[in-house]
């Protein structure tokens, strides 16, 4: 009996060493959930991981989903460092939280033949609307192509920065309750930051409330 | 075109929309009973009788077979402090620009040229794994990430998007040709700081 349960214990401890069983060959794998700020399960969102090193990164980010408990699992991953985090669209809004906001990002090293495991990413639900549409000063026209950046603090220099996601111009993003200041660029025109008068001067902080929604109309001047 | 087996199962193949109509005869053996004397739970006699009809089902077929990428956006930000990361998020459409809406398997094959800043070459994405979300989007992550030359160091590449197909050959969806520095990241002509690519912006094979 002594001896019989020493072997279930025994092989209980292997299979818990012996995460590689069923991976493919070269491959690793990472397993874990998403929870949002309360620390709850959150299900059916989209999960990436994205190569972050070591060496350059020109490679296509891993998707997955989120099952009902919030438990997540990409099975066929190439050895080495990745960026997992989850991200949720809205109707119109597109969830950049993650581009502005590091802080639900989970560094991950995968490992060949082995399955990293416990791995947690948090993903804020209480999150703002920014819907922001860029014209000319002069003709009220759409400008087209203009870069919208979000600094989490006072340099604008190394922003993270993104592109109109609507057909018309316009940006509709979803972004983190947390202080940030906007700047928006274009090819010919000077640069916008958001305040009172659009100057760099003149700049100021935004900070949404979760849930509320903030309307921009931008208007560029045009380099003289 | 498109078929349909005795199962009823139907198969298209090749781009395009079609409808798909069937029609299938029913015949019908009813019994009619006869001398109830107005009482029907007490019938003596009756007979059988055949009838027929004729069922119509139809069905329109939509077959999207994916052909070319459609930028859905382009994002930035920074890592190890001033070195650039770039994310480009592309939709899968067919032919006709129409998105594909599944996912499908895709590699990436990378021709590249001497890395500068020295932190290797990079390993490109294989069939094996997933990329492509539920509505056939996927996102390319791109950087020279941390090293120890910084400035422009960085390499050329030649980039090439295929979808994997069991049993047959890879369909190339797009190429481009840019570079990958450690400031500046070029994709299909378009070098960002500042220029990134227009939303709604094709790239072909």
């Amino acid at each position: 009996m002594i001896a019989l349960l020493t072997i279930g214990v025994l092989c209980s401890i292997v299979s818990a060493q012996n995460p590689q069983q069923n991976l493919p060959p070269d491959f690793g794998a990472i397993r874990g959930r998403v929870l949002n700020t309360e620390g709850h399960p959150v299900s059916g969102v989209q999960v990436n991981a994205a190569h972050a090193g070591p060496g350059p990164s020109d490679s296509l980010v891993l998707v997955t989903y989120t099952n009902r408990r919030g438990g997540f699992f990409f099975r066929r991953v190439i050895p080495a460092i990745y960026e997992v985090y989850a991200i949720k669209d809205e109707k119109d809004y597109r969830d950049i939280s993650f581009l502005i906001d590091e802080s639900g990002t989970a560094t991950v090293t995968v490992y060949e033949g082995q399955v990293t495991r416990g791995v947690v990413v948090r993903l804020n639900m209480k999150r703002a609307r920014l819907s922001a549409r860029v014209v000319d000063a002069g003709t009220g026209q759409p400008i087209k192509n203009p870069t919208l950046f979000l600094c989490r603090n006072e340099r604008f220099n190394y922003c993270p920065g993104t592109g109109t996601n609507q057909s018309n111009g316009q940006f509709r993003l979803l972004i983190p309750p947390i202080t940030l200041r906007v700047k928006v660029t274009a090819t010919d025109y000077e640069d916008w930051y958001y305040g009172n008068d659009g100057s760099k001067e003149q700049a100021d902080v935004l900070h949404l409330a979760p849930g509320t929604t903030k309307e921009l109309s931008i208007s560029l001047r045009p380099i003289k | 075109m498109a078929t349909v087996n005795a199962s009823g199962l139907a198969t298209a193949q090749g781009e395009g929309s079609t409808n798909i109509r069937a029609t299938w005869d029913i015949t019908y053996i009813n019994f009619s009973p006869g001398g109830c004397n107005f009482d029907p739970d007490n019938c003596t006699g009756g007979h059988c009788y055949h009838r027929y009809d004729t069922f119509i089902a139809e069905a329109s077929c939509l077959v999207l077979v994916p052909h070319h990428l459609k930028v859905v956006s382009d994002d930035y930000s920074y890592t190890c402090g001033t070195t650039l990361k770039r994310a480009i998020t592309f939709q899968i459409v067919s032919r006709t620009n129409v998105p594909i809406g599944k996912s499908i398997p895709m590699q990436e094959l990378l021709n590249t040229g001497p890395n500068t800043c020295g932190n290797g070459q990079p390993v490109p994405s294989s069939c094996s794994s997933t990329y492509t979300d539920a509505t056939g989007t996927f996102t390319d992550r791109i950087s020279i990430n941390c090293n120890s030359v910084g400035g422009s160091c960085g390499y050329s590449i030649i980039k090439t998007y295929q979808w994997c197909q069991s049993g047959r050959s890879p369909v190339t969806l797009a190429t481009y040709s840019g570079f990958t520095h450690n400031d500046a990241i070029s994709v299909a002509g378009y070098v960002f700081p500042p220029d990134k690519i227009p939303q709604g912006t094709f790239i072909y094979p």
